[in-house]
């Protein structure tokens, strides 16, 4: 009977794994305390009393909701933050290699360099502050008993914040491609703002995939609540 | 006891169970029975999750030890910071128990 309830447990905590792998062997290891200390007599009577204790299963999995919805939100504002200064490291790394090589602008592309320049000026400063809002909005808001519906305005002002971010960094990343393409000189030393541009759009593609799993994250926990 | 009256002090009432020293979920239900005098009679498996969203706020710690048995359990422990947040709790929760206590106390006067 026990097996058959933790079964059923894991079935419903199965809108998060890495939770479920954390919770099951501790609460195996209540239940078997629990029948434990249960007078000696019908095993299958015991089991059935320590089970109906513990309360039922689907009902305990949509208390963990809000805790597997939380930490994948703050994991998620944590993550665009670390994106936004890998994004200022590599710029300035960039800038810092452009000035060694004496790469510059031509004439002819110095006009729409410098428009290029102003987007991409301004759409890292926004990042920057959209994603330190996202942050501390995160983790201002404790994680409640119940995802009641405040909560749920909550994730939906987070989630807007997280998106907002992620398309400025896009179009810092598209900028700054522009800007390398603007004044790339095939010749020795070429690869290094290329790997640069690279691990950058590999910053924003891992962000645009934390954000989209911690959205279907909260999806399959909102069908978990519904059912 | 009323669950909905104490799911909305769980966390408190759990805290208030570590307080005298780390435990596994199992010893904690164990300690609020025992000091609720089996007033306090919740789901067991209620405290799991309060236990995982006070380690996420920061109030608990927890580590996996090895038992005499053999068995690996999941041990919780206060923080500082989960200690504070104990005092602070029992001292609102005295002052609002005591304004309660008052104002039930209160009877409707006879007429003279």
């Amino acid at each position: 009977m026990i097996a058959a309830y933790m079964e059923e447990l894991a079935g419903a905590l199965g809108f998060d794994p890495a939770l479920s792998a954390r919770v099951l062997p501790e609460i195996r290891d209540h239940l078997e305390d629990a029948l434990s200390a249960e007078s000696i007599g019908d095993r299958a009577e015991a089991e059935r009393r320590v089970i109906a204790r513990f309360g039922d299963a689907r009902e305990l999995a949509g208390q963990f909701v809000t805790i597997s919805l939380a930490r994948h939100t703050r994991r998620a504002s944590v993550a665009i933050v670390v994106a936004t200064l890998a994004v200022v490291v590599l710029m300035k790394a960039r800038t810092l290699w452009y000035a060694l090589a004496q790469w510059t602008f031509s004439e002819e592309a110095r006009a729409t360099a410098q428009l290029v320049l102003t987007v991409d000026r301004y759409a890292f400063w926004l990042a920057a502050a959209t994603g330190i809002a996202s942050l501390l909005y995160v983790a201002s808001y404790p994680t409640p008993v119940r995802p009641h519906a405040h909560y749920r305005r909550h994730l939906r002002h987070a989630a807007a914040l997280f998106a907002v971010t992620t398309v400025l960094l896009g179009v810092v990343a598209a900028s700054d491609l522009v800007l390398t393409a603007l004044q790339f000189r095939p010749e020795i030393g070429a690869s290094i703002p290329v790997v640069a541009m690279s691990i950058e759009i590999g910053c924003l593609g891992a962000i645009a995939l934390l954000v989209a799993r911690a959205a279907r994250h909260a999806a399959n926990a909102q069908d978990l609540l519904r059912r | 006891m009323e669950g909905e009256m104490l799911k909305g002090h769980l966390d408190m009432i759990v805290l208030a169970a570590l307080a005298t020293g780390p435990a596994h979920g199992y010893a904690v239900i164990e300690e609020i029975r025992r000091r609720s005098s089996e007033a306090f009679d919740l789901p067991e498996g209620t405290v799991y999750p309060a236990l995982h969203r006070l380690q996420q706020a920061g109030l608990l710690s927890s580590r996996w030890v090895t038992a005499e048995s053999g068995r690996r359990r999941r041990v919780y422990a206060l923080t500082a910071h989960g200690t504070r947040a104990l005092d602070e709790r029992r001292a609102v929760w005295r002052q609002f128990s005591s304004a309660i206590t008052d104002l039930l106390a209160a009877r409707r006067r006879t007429p003279a």
